[in-house]
């Protein structure tokens, strides 16, 4: 949802080593779960960038990467990818790796995804900057005859 | 019975009496601990200890001190602790406070305990402080530990965990089955 911008970010791992100055990020492991409001990403590993006091960016590794959204509209979107790279400031995620998202409009496949959480809107292959991509657009009411 | 046989027996016996009590008191009877006393005790003091190489290791005022005359260990009550930097580091000293501390002989570790709370700033001029009911701090490694649940807070983030290593001068902290809240 676009609230979920707006709500603080709850993190647990297994282990972190937290800098208490910006010139480093925080680099958490042993599972990283990410909870935004209906936003929820897990991973193995995770590396946070603070800056002025605020988390600006998160890195997630491996695992594979999971994350899971509910859109303004109540549909979820879902995506697994070996990496996530999720600009908190631009509310921009760039998935890449084995990328797979899953929305109730249909699903799509690629190496490199952008998904931008203001908009809901999925970018990939060229736009994303690179490699094939597969789309599924599912038929409008696609359960009756 | 031969008398000198019997005056010998005597002698003997009283030398094995003799001796048996300086054994006893070669300890000089009992040290104040053994009784339960410090041998010196201080009131509203400020103390600064140096390292081997004369620097200074960490200042610390109390209002209470006793001393373990045989350990040679320091009691504190209430204390407040001031780690400075590693010299040369861009560090900021670290304010150390809790209900009671504990400090080696050789001055190199302390042990808080009871409502520590450790304060200091970081690189960017922002507050740090990490709170939680035991703390070991080794002054001249500029390093903190701890066993309990540890809160780590800066403005914008708050930090929960377990198993505390923290670098002071690094500024790093590690820690273990890690809640964190960063407020946007």
């Amino acid at each position: 949802r676009t609230s979920d911008r707006r709500q603080a970010i709850d993190i647990e791992s297994g282990s972190a080593v937290y800098s208490t100055d910006d010139s480093r990020p925080t680099v958490l492991a042993g599972g990283v779960t990410i909870t935004q409001g209906t936003l929820r990403i897990t991973s193995s590993t995770a590396e946070i960038t603070m800056r002025n006091g605020e988390a600006v960016r998160a890195v997630l590794r491996g695992g594979p990467v999971r994350m899971s959204q509910q859109l303004d509209d109540g549909t979820p979107m879902n995506s697994v990818s070996s990496t996530a790279d999720y600009d908190m400031q631009a509310d921009v995620v760039v998935l890449a790796g084995n990328v797979s998202v899953q929305q109730s409009r249909g699903s799509l496949n690629g190496e490199r995804v952008t998904y931008n959480m203001r908009s809901g809107q999925v970018a990939s292959g060229g736009a994303a900057g690179g490699g094939r991509v597969k789309m599924r657009i599912l038929p409008k009411n696609s359960g009756t005859p | 019975m031969n008398w000198r046989l019997v005056l010998g027996l005597v002698l003997a016996a009283a030398a094995v009496a003799i001796g048996a009590s300086l054994w006893r008191q070669r300890d000089g009877g009992a040290t104040p601990q053994q009784a339960g006393r410090s041998d010196y005790t201080l009131h509203d003091f400020q103390l600064i200890a140096l390292d081997a190489e004369g620097r200074e290791s960490f200042t610390l005022s109390a209002p209470k001190l006793t001393r373990d005359p045989s350990a040679k260990t320091l009691d504190l009550a209430t204390p407040l602790f001031t780690i400075p930097p590693r010299a040369g580091s861009d560090g900021k000293p670290w304010e150390v406070r809790s209900k009671t501390a504990w400090v080696s002989a050789k001055g190199d570790e302390i042990r808080l305990r009871g409502d520590v709370a450790a304060t200091s700033i970081d690189g960017d001029g922002q507050p740090i402080r990490m709170d939680t009911q035991q703390l070991n701090v080794f002054p001249d490694a500029k390093r903190a530990t701890s066993d309990v649940a540890v809160s780590v807070k800066q403005p914008g983030l708050i930090l929960n965990g377990y198993s505390m290593d923290a670098k002071l001068d690094a500024r790093l902290v590690q820690l273990r089955n890690v809640k964190a809240r960063y407020e946007k």
